[in-house]
């Protein structure tokens, strides 16, 4: 059992996934020392030639690493796929934000990912792309519900989070969730937050305030809980996917889903980013280096997305001091930062919570 | 005589491929098919098949499932995927060119050397 123990404790890869490697070259092991049992070895020297027949532990533990954990190049490329396909919509949009016509390639293009990727999912398929494009293939909903608030909002105390949330949350009442705990969360989690807002009172003023704020950042977590479960229990729990394909998924929505509304120029800038990010995730042999990728990307567009917004309130407000630039700058930067990587980072946290739990029983 | 390390790792995906184009097989029987069918001449470390195969397995050329044999143990089982046929059959022609010309180049080296 050297060999296997060896190999475990080597082998970088999520759970699910580590435990049915671990699987595989156990039975190959138990087989090739039942054989020699068979063939009248001793017990334990049948176990340890096993294990050297098997080869050298760190070698094996590192090719396979590498082999789960690094997508292909075509795979990888075919992940950041959507990503300048938004770009390229973004651009052919005559009346940016005018009326839910003007979105209708965007809502074609990706409804097409959607069933693409609800087909594959049918048939037990989990590849890394398919993480990409099912997360891309859910921010139509986002985007509908911007226009849904434009126009109702006149008339009704209806809020872009609220429809979102409704949004998710059917989805995970439609029968995703097979544990009546995790479904009763995501339910609660789905109503309560929205349902909060609507009942706020709506004043042009209300934007300004520090509960405003805390409002919308409460909503902006209520929705990150949401999505990252749904990624965690599609792909995470899956016999065939793992942490990474669900910090995949998490990538691509929010990647995708909070690049709206920016400048086209901001959109390249995200755009390209978001490409080299996906890239960098797919290829990635280590799953430090994915998690690494995944908060440096929750940075950078924490920045971006701050600067953006403080240009903005300098313009309201061109007495600010530079210091005083400065701090929001960094506060709103670090808000963002932590918003963006926590759904990319939470998959990798439940999972390495799994293992040392499990870890401990085995101990027990 | 056992084939070097270098040739066998750069030429597992045809050796795979060919074996599982017969029936589907479990990792330590492509070991132990290899073996006898190359009277000895391929043997490889049995670990590191894997790397190989899961890496056939997520081009898509093989497909990987779970069976239960005696005793109540789980195995993984392969077989080939119609796209790994294609592979294989492409890999074949590209060997036997290969091979063809290499016999070639080595016919033309002894000439010269006896020459």
């Amino acid at each position: 059992m050297d060999f296997l123990n060896e190999v475990e404790k080597r082998l970088d890869l999520p759970r699910g996934e580590k435990t049915r490697v671990m699987a595989e070259l156990e039975t190959h092991w138990m087989e090739v020392r039942d054989e020699l049992i068979a063939s009248g070895t001793n017990p334990a020297l049948a176990g340890q030639q096993a294990g050297r027949r098997l080869g050298a532990p760190e070698d094996v533990a590192a090719r396979l690493s590498s082999v789960h954990n690094s997508a292909t190049w075509k795979s990888a490329l075919l992940a950041a796929a959507p990503v300048p396909a938004l770009l390229v919509l973004v651009f052919s949009q005559p009346h940016k934000g005018s009326s839910i016509l003007s979105t209708l390639p965007f809502m074609i293009l990706f409804g097409v990912l959607l069933v693409g990727s609800v087909r594959e999912l049918m048939h037990g398929r989990r590849t890394i792309w398919l993480a990409s494009w099912l997360g891309a293939s859910f921010v139509p909903a986002r985007h509908l519900s911007w226009h849904f608030y434009y126009l109702v909002s006149e008339n009704v105390a209806a809020r872009i989070d609220f429809v979102i949330c409704v949004v998710i949350a059917a989805c995970l009442v439609a029968g995703v969730w097979s544990n009546r705990k995790w479904r009763m969360a995501a339910i609660a989690l789905g109503v309560a937050g929205p349902a909060f807002l609507c009942l706020y009172p709506h004043h042009g003023t209300a934007v300004q305030s520090a509960q405003f704020i805390l409002l919308v950042l409460g909503i902006n977590l209520a929705e990150m809980a949401l999505v990252t479960l749904f990624a965690w229990q599609i792909f995470a729990r899956h016999s065939y996917g793992n942490a990474a394909q669900a910090a995949l998924f998490a990538i691509a929505y929010f990647g995708f889903g909070f690049s709206m509304g920016l400048s086209i120029w901001l959109i390249i800038g995200v755009t390209v980013l978001q490409v080299v990010l996906v890239i960098l995730f797919a290829r990635s042999p280590k799953l430090q280096h994915k998690i690494m990728a995944g908060v440096a990307f929750g940075y950078v567009y924490g920045l971006v997305l701050a600067a953006r917004a403080l240009i903005y309130h300098s313009h309201l407000n061109p007495d600010r001091s530079y210091l005083a630039l400065g701090f929001s700058l960094c506060a709103t930067a670090a808000v963002y930062a932590i918003l963006y990587a926590l759904p990319v980072v939470t998959p990798f946290a439940i999972d390495m919570l799994g293992r040392r739990k499990e870890r401990m029983q085995i101990a027990e | 005589m056992s084939a070097p390390t270098e040739l066998v790792k750069g030429n597992a995906s045809i050796l795979i491929l060919s074996c599982l184009a017969r029936e589907s097989m479990h990792g330590y029987r492509i070991v132990k098919e290899l073996e006898q069918m190359s009277e000895g001449y391929f043997t490889m470390r049995e670990g590191t098949l894997y790397p190989h195969l899961h890496q056939l397995e997520r081009d898509g050329l093989i497909e990987g499932y779970w069976e239960t044999v005696t005793g109540g143990r789980e195995r993984k089982m392969y077989r080939i995927a119609e796209s790994g046929k294609a592979e294989l059959a492409r890999k074949r022609e590209e060997w036997s060119r290969f091979q063809a010309n290499v016999n070639q180049v080595l016919g033309l080296a002894q000439c010269g050397a006896v020459a």
